[in-house]
């Protein structure tokens, strides 16, 4: 026993994974100390309104010091981003952050507090030695020690399992009567619109729908809670996940939280790497979009490119399954980050045999070649009904809670600017890859 | 001992005592009124409507406009206040507007009571008003309504006056 422990500590693998989350983190950091400059700008300094201190003995900081204190956390957070001197920024960040989440009571939240202990578990864990300048200079191979992925995965575990629990403990929540109260913020909004579509109407007022969306949530989160653990659940989770915190991202700001939550996910990944064969064709124009592509969005290592002579895409997923055609494209979509929320459930698609083939072999034993299980017509069918009831899907999700909200536009740009960062990084640190 | 096993027993103590750490801290939010660490998402549904008021020296109970009152100060200049100059996070700027109370009502009257004692101490020109009161009414996730009363600390004004 006391030997698996120890091997634990001593387990190594990629550090992708980590240097993702480091990039999320440094951005939310960067984000957060933003908002107290605009603050700043907009109320002056805290101290000259109402605020609550924790503690007589804390430090109070002048003016002076508390900007200093704002433009360290700033400054931190790019550092953090680039992977420059990476410890020493995640433990300045870590002290600046935590000096300042104590200054009033009710800056309090528990976003702030989650990024604050990511910093922590950051800090000791060799998130620099990938994706950074760090590991540039030093030439690191970005594989290193992976004790830290399990402690902030069971940290995000102990928040889903916190946040369940206070609900089911919770008469209100258990009986749906909180949710049903949320309702008037969206109540209120429509009560200035001209004209209330009927549906949303009726909606509003039914309080089994309210129920339904509470089972939804409180199963959400159990669910969360076990589901990123066990191989078998672990992307229907991951999915699961990405809609579950874009609702509430949409709906309510809650900013670090969701977007720090949701990095966490990049260290849910699975190590393997390569475990998918992507065939294409490199006389095909086509073909060679297709794999460029899927190289470039690659962060994670997960597919190998191989060239075959055939005009058909083909995929042979980790089951070993073949699968060719836009089926082909959609698999190894849902291998790469930036496609995963529309790619993944249209590959759902495969368990009717849509865009599957089997390998056929002749008398002699040969493989003669491949043996679609659904003809084109009835599977373009199929994805195209799929497609508009997950584009509804997620109409809705999003619409619904964004109407008492208004369109933010400021917190939408985040998600554009997140990927930006992640493909500058990725376009800085290219790694070793076929010519196509 | 190697230096490795010291890491070793490092690394497992360090994980084994952050995860307690968390757990303590989850399980005291549930005691706590402001559910500090314990990760107590969109904890309660309330909402709630305050007033504030001024009592004077001579015992009337006047109410401000929205948080705003004027007074005369001992020049004979009109000074004026605001609630919201002073108060403006936490959702606490706004009176006289029903609105939803951040995590939750308990911990909303704790700050709304430090906030009248925070205004009654900033308003030296003000000679007439003894103390603040905020009249709270307010409801947890479509209960009944609930009625508080807040007052901040009196002032002795004729301190004040010198």
């Amino acid at each position: 026993m006391w030997n698996r422990w120890r091997q634990w500590t001593e387990a190594e693998g990629p550090l992708v994974g980590l240097a993702f989350f480091r990039i999320v983190l440094g951005f939310m950091l960067w984000r957060h100390a933003w908002a107290f400059v605009r603050k700043y700008a907009d109320d002056g300094f805290y101290r000259a309104k109402f605020y609550v201190p924790y503690w007589d003995w804390y430090p109070l900081p002048s003016e002076t010091a508390y900007l200093l204190v704002v433009a360290l956390m700033m400054i931190a957070g790019f550092l953090i981003i680039i992977g420059y001197r990476t410890r020493w920024a995640l433990v300045i960040a870590l002290a600046a952050a935590g000096f300042h989440l104590f200054l009033n009571q009710y800056w309090y939240s528990n976003n702030r507090y989650f990024m604050l202990l990511s910093l922590l578990l950051l800090s000791v864990s060799p998130c620099g030695r990938e994706l950074s300048l760090d590991a540039a200079k030093q030439k690191q191979k970005g594989w290193g020690p992976i004790w830290t992925f399990t402690l902030i995965r069971l940290q995000m575990t102990l928040i889903y399992l916190a946040s369940a629990t206070s609900k089911i403990l919770d008469a209100d929540w258990r009986s749906g009567r909180v949710l049903w109260d949320r309702r008037l913020d969206v109540a209120e909004w429509l009560s200035q619109m001209d004209r209330v579509p009927d549906i949303l109407t009726a909606l509003l007022s039914n309080r089994t729908f309210f129920n339904t969306l509470t089972a939804l949530v409180l199963g959400t989160e159990c669910f969360l809670t076990i589901g990123l653990w066990l191989p078998w659940t672990r992307r229907f989770a991951i999915w699961v996940g990405l809609i579950f915190h874009g609702y509430i991202e949409v709906g309510d700001r809650v900013l670090a939280f969701s977007y720090l939550s949701l990095g966490t996910y990049f260290l849910v990944i699975s190590p393997h790497q390569q475990k998918r064969i992507f065939y294409y064709n490199p006389q095909d124009a086509h073909h060679r979009f297709w794999a460029r592509w899927t190289q470039r969005l690659d962060w994670f290592d997960k597919i190998k490119l191989a060239t075959h002579d055939s005009p058909t895409l083909r995929i042979q997923d980790t089951d070993g399954g073949w699968y060719q055609g836009w089926m082909a494209v959609c698999i190894a979509g849902a291998a790469l980050i930036l496609p995963y929320l529309i790619a993944y459930p249209i590959t759902w698609l495969r368990f009717l045999g849509v865009g599957r083939v089997e390998p056929w072999t002749d008398s002699q034993g040969k493989t003669g070649g491949f043996q679609p299980l659904m003809g084109h017509s009835r599977a373009r069918l199929v994805l195209i009904i799929l497609l508009c009831g997950y584009v509804g899907f997620l109409w809705i999700i999003t619409t619904v809670p964004s109407l008492h909200m208004g369109f933010d536009a400021a917190k939408f740009v985040d998600i554009p600017v997140m990927f930006l960062i992640f493909a500058l990084t990725m376009a800085a640190c290219p790694k070793p890859a076929m010519r196509i | 001992m190697n230096f490795r096993a010291v890491r070793q027993f490092g690394i497992l103590t360090f994980c084994t005592a952050y995860l307690l750490i968390q757990a303590a801290f989850i399980i005291q939010a549930h005691f706590a009124i402001d559910k500090r660490f314990g990760f107590w998402m969109f904890a309660e549904s309330s909402r709630y409507k305050a007033e504030l008021y001024r009592l004077l020296k001579d015992g009337r109970l006047v109410k401000t406009r929205n948080g705003k009152w004027s007074v005369r100060a001992g020049d004979g200049q009109k000074v004026s206040y605001s609630w919201q100059h002073y108060v403006r996070d936490f959702g606490l700027r706004n009176l006289e507007k029903l609105k939803r109370a951040r995590v939750g009502m308990e911990v909303t009257l704790k700050y709304l009571q430090y906030a009248l004692n925070y205004v009654i101490d900033r308003m030296p020109e003000d000679q007439e008003t003894v103390k603040l009161v905020l009249k709270v009414q307010y409801k947890k996730a479509g209960g009944l309504w609930q009625y508080a009363t807040l007052e901040s600390r009196s002032r002795a004004l004729s301190a004040l006056s010198r």
